[in-house]
């Protein structure tokens, strides 16, 4: 089974899945849910919660696969759009009371807590599978990034109003087309495209406040 | 300027453009993407937007590497744990065979089922129209006589009760083709007009559902009598030349449903 598993298109991991078929389950959960775990987290701004939110969604597959589809989307599509559901339940029930951090130190705790227990796994290294963004500048060496700029980034992320923090999310961190955000947002392309356009000048302008003065922030995060 | 500053339209592209496609130079398939080279090339010759390409490069770099770190999730194994129980109570194992190709495939069959039968009436219809072109086809005489279905009213019982009575029994109607019945004759003029006989209606092989007689209308027409025996009408007697008068009750679609024979007496 562990050979050429990522070949297996999602659509019949799903119908070996619906005959009850673990493994093909067991395929589908390791092959989705890191980034369905990163949007909660970018969402949610906690670990805890974001584990909460990546459980429900795959209870939701196993309960109601059924109502997956394909000529709606992607699959994944279809889970990011569960967890969207999840998470704005939670946010109705506990508005203003999901714990989100709220310094640089609390954000880098959860971040980098995630650092080097990256595993190969059945990941193609950022969890969704889909792989397709070309990054067209020159590759940057580890060494060469300041990993002051990216605590930067994480937290003018946490800032940002949620429509323009899930657009970054799913197009940025999950490198979705603008379609299948559309699908997963439930609005228009265009609509997509113009918040990541005006998500990522708000990012390119709090980094660059953020570099010219020392910051007191206090998290945005959760609407 | 030179000639590598150029979009892909012939033209130099300037700083609003620029801006307005740095944030998806690096998304495929995207107006950005396609003009990746003319942007540089602006970038190179434009100190401001140069700026902003960096910060653009710097940007999307760390949200790459923010996204790496935040694809493994801490209880990871444990959540699979938790989730293989609830699947082994949630899915009991069926055949692979009864679950369809993909979910949501059912409506794209229904879909397929409905055009396929589109697909049928409409060649029946042509098929039916090519034979009234062919040398010994029925010569309609009315292609849609609105005066036929007072007619039918007159008549001992309507075309499509007559219709309905006669497919639930098929002997009686070959009999019924002999029995004849008097009628008035579809234009429904004065008295001067002719006395008809007429059979009962007897409905065609291919009219399967007498429902679909409601709405349909009453056409006269003239047959040959190989087009009678296309019908499954008895033609004992007629010569190969001989026509023969006859109603036809063609539904909405055009089909003809049911026929019966008529004989005008002057």
């Amino acid at each position: 089974m562990a050979i050429g598993v990522e070949t297996i298109d999602d659509a019949v991991l799903l119908r070996r899945m619906l005959a009850g078929d673990e493994d093909s389950f067991t395929l589908l959960y390791r092959r989705k849910h890191p980034a369905i775990y990163r949007f909660a987290l970018h969402m949610s701004g906690n670990s805890g919660v974001a584990e909460d939110v990546t459980q429900e969604v795959f209870m939701t597959l196993i309960r109601d696969a059924k109502r997956f589809d394909p000529a709606l989307g992607t699959l994944g599509g279809f889970l990011f759009g569960i967890a969207r559901n999840h998470l704005r339940r939670r946010w109705d029930q506990d508005r203003g009371a999901v714990p989100l951090p709220g310094t640089a130190e609390e954000l880098d705790a959860i971040m980098l807590s995630h650092v080097g227990r990256r595993n190969g796994g059945l990941s193609n290294g950022n969890g969704n599978g889909n792989g397709h963004h070309v990054a067209p500048f020159p590759d940057h060496s580890d060494e060469l990034v300041s990993r002051e700029n990216i605590r930067r980034v994480r937290q003018a992320i946490a800032t940002l109003p949620e429509n323009y923090r899930e657009v970054v999310v799913l197009c940025e961190m999950d490198e979705m087309s603008y379609e299948d955000a559309a699908a997963v947002l439930e609005c228009p392309i265009g609509t997509v495209r113009s918040r990541l356009h005006r998500a990522k000048s708000m990012l390119t302008e709090k980094l660059r406040e953020a570099e010219h003065s020392p910051v007191s922030r206090k998290s945005a995060v959760g609407r | 300027m030179n000639r590598e500053n150029e979009s892909l339209e012939g033209e130099p592209m300037n700083c609003l453009e620029f801006r307005e496609l740095l944030h998806e130079l690096d998304r495929p398939g995207t107006r950005g993407a396609a003009q990746l080279d003319t942007a540089m090339a602006h970038a190179e010759g434009c100190g401001d937007c140069g700026v902003l390409l960096v910060e653009e490069e710097s940007l999307g770099f760390a949200l790459q590497k923010i996204a790496q770190e935040t694809t493994r999730m801490p209880g990871a194994s444990r959540v699979e744990a938790e989730l293989l129980k609830a699947f082994r109570q949630e899915v009991k194992p069926v055949s692979l065979e009864t679950i369809p190709m993909r979910p949501g495939m059912r409506w794209g069959v229904i879909a397929l089922g409905i055009a396929a039968a589109m697909l049928l009436v409409l060649g029946t219809v042509i098929y039916q129209r090519n034979l009234a072109k062919a040398p010994d086809a029925p010569a309609v005489n009315a292609v849609t006589n609105p005066s036929a279905k007072p007619v039918d009213s007159q008549s001992p019982q309507s075309p499509v009760s007559a219709a309905q009575n006669s497919k639930a029994n098929p002997t009686a109607n070959r009999v019924a083709v002999n029995a004849s019945t008097t009628t008035k004759p579809p234009s429904a003029a004065g008295d001067a007009e002719p006395t008809e006989y007429a059979t009962a209606f007897v409905p065609l092989p291919y009219a399967d559902d007498p429902a679909a007689l409601e709405g349909g209308s009453v056409v006269r027409v003239t047959l040959a009598r190989s087009v009678l025996e296309s019908y499954g009408l008895p033609a004992e007697g007629l010569g190969a030349g001989d026509r023969v008068t006859a109603d036809m009750i063609v539904s909405e679609d055009g089909t003809p449903q049911a026929i019966r024979l008529v004989s005008v007496a002057d």
